[in-house]
């Protein structure tokens, strides 16, 4: 391809936009099949159409989902009066309590390993099959779906460290309460890479558990940015979380 | 509301019309399927989302010019196909247990893993670098669907004419901008197609 021309911009937009007469688009499909270097072109223009619309109904997605936060958080009471007062009293009294607790529990140490635990997503690995070509991975990841991560964790050791391998080498680390920081951090440091922002939710998980506020902090703020990000509602809620009272 | 101007208020492009929509109606919506579909709470969220996007999508590309039945029994009657198809589609994937079927995900996640996408990644970049204006006129065009005199007299040009030339150049610029950025990828893509 000529510096990064498109020769065939005006047929291509023409399709796209629906301008062809049924004639024209059926020669112009063949044309697909025939000219690799056409096709190549259509290719990057229709990726940019249809990225437009994905990006759209996303974009509409994540505003109705922000909505589901608002409806499920106070669901809709319509109570009498005397029911009111009922209601009323009964929640001074728990907030009395839970006020008491709340200063209680607030000048002891939080509970940095409860919280991580309560937030780590098990991941589930991927898809094995009889056969696989590469028996050895497919080998430690049966190992590591079925719990048994020391053993899991020698194979992927074994293994060429892609990307893939080095998630799960962190993840099976985690497991086995060793240090999964280096593994993970590399994986979340990789732009290429497809577990990059599962990387990330788990490296902030890590920063946490080794108490190492800043870089958590740093990690949280960037993966509340993601609106996509598979664990949206984790990283919402987490960020609710005291332990990072103030400071997001 | 009005059915009038809930359609003119997503005509003009206000997203608060769907979203008052989409919070009036959900937990009815949920209520009712749940015991037609039998799909879960989160199942059924996830289908009225679509469904109020799908409204969304015929109203602004103009296949749904005004309403003959009130706004609500539109809406479910939308939310009933996307939940009849939601539910078939579990029902299938729930049977892809053959090894040809495995075979072509394990297939799939490989090639996911060789190259990530990454001409998408590339387009997402190329597009969110573009100005608003500009972005905005291939939405209203790819989008929305509108017609050429509408984008122009919501951008204030001057005419159709001069309205679809803009598109064009726009576009145009965003291909040679994704071609530059992954040439290294599309020489490979070109290779594996020859050969």
């Amino acid at each position: 391809m000529d510096a990064h021309e498109l020769n065939h911009f005006e047929e291509i937009e023409r399709y796209l936009d629906g301008e062809m007469t049924d004639q024209e688009k059926l020669a112009f499909e063949q044309r697909l099949t025939d000219e690799p270097l056409l096709k190549q072109e259509f290719d990057v223009l229709n990726s940019v159409v249809m990225q437009i619309q994905i990006s759209k109904r996303e974009e509409l997605k994540s505003l109705l989902q922000k909505a589901d936060q608002e409806l499920d958080e106070k669901p809709i009471t319509r109570t009498s009066g005397v029911r009111f007062w009922r209601y009323a009293i009964a929640a001074s009294i728990t907030l009395m309590i839970g006020l008491t607790v709340f200063l209680f529990y607030n000048n002891q140490p939080i509970n940095r390993e409860k919280l991580v635990a309560a937030y780590w997503q098990k991941d589930n690995g991927l898809p094995v099959l009889m056969g696989d070509s590469n028996a050895n991975l497919a080998n430690a990841m049966t190992a590591y779906k079925n719990g048994n991560y020391d053993y899991a964790f020698s194979q992927f050791e074994a293994l060429q460290q892609t990307d893939t391998v080095l998630y799960y080498e962190g993840l099976c680390s985690f497991e086995l309460r060793k240090d999964a920081i280096t593994f993970i951090k590399e994986v979340a440091d990789n732009n290429n890479s497809v577990f990059q922002a599962k990387a990330k939710y788990y490296l902030m998980l890590l920063y946490v558990k080794a108490d190492k506020k800043e870089a958590a902090i740093k990690l949280l703020r960037e993966l509340i940015q993601v609106t996509d990000h598979p664990y949206r509602e984790e990283i919402l809620k987490l960020s609710k979380e005291s332990y990072f009272a103030n400071s997001l | 509301m009005t059915n009038k101007t809930i359609i003119e208020e997503i005509k003009a492009g206000k997203q608060d019309a769907i979203l008052m929509l989409y919070k009036e109606y959900r937990d009815e919506f949920i209520q009712f399927a749940q015991k037609n579909y039998g799909l879960s709470r989160e199942e059924l969220k996830d289908v009225f989302q679509d469904t109020v996007i799908a409204f969304y999508e015929n109203i602004t590309s103009g296949k749904l010019q005004y309403l003959n039945s009130d706004v609500k029994t539109y809406l479910f009657a939308i939310g009933k196909r996307q939940a009849s198809t939601y539910k078939k589609n579990l029902l299938k994937i729930g049977n892809l247990s053959t090894d040809d079927d495995i075979k072509a995900i394990l297939i799939d996640v490989a090639q996911e893993m060789e190259h990530p996408n990454e001409l998408e990644e590339v387009v997402k970049k190329v597009l969110s670098e573009l100005p608003d204006q500009e972005r905005k006129i291939l939405e209203l065009f790819y989008y929305e669907k509108k017609s050429m005199e509408e984008i122009a007299s919501i951008m204030g040009y001057a005419n159709a004419n001069s309205m679809k030339k803009k598109k064009s150049l726009i576009l145009k610029k965003v291909g040679e901008q994704v071609i530059k950025l992954s040439k290294g990828l599309l020489m490979l893509l070109l290779w594996m197609h020859m050969s």
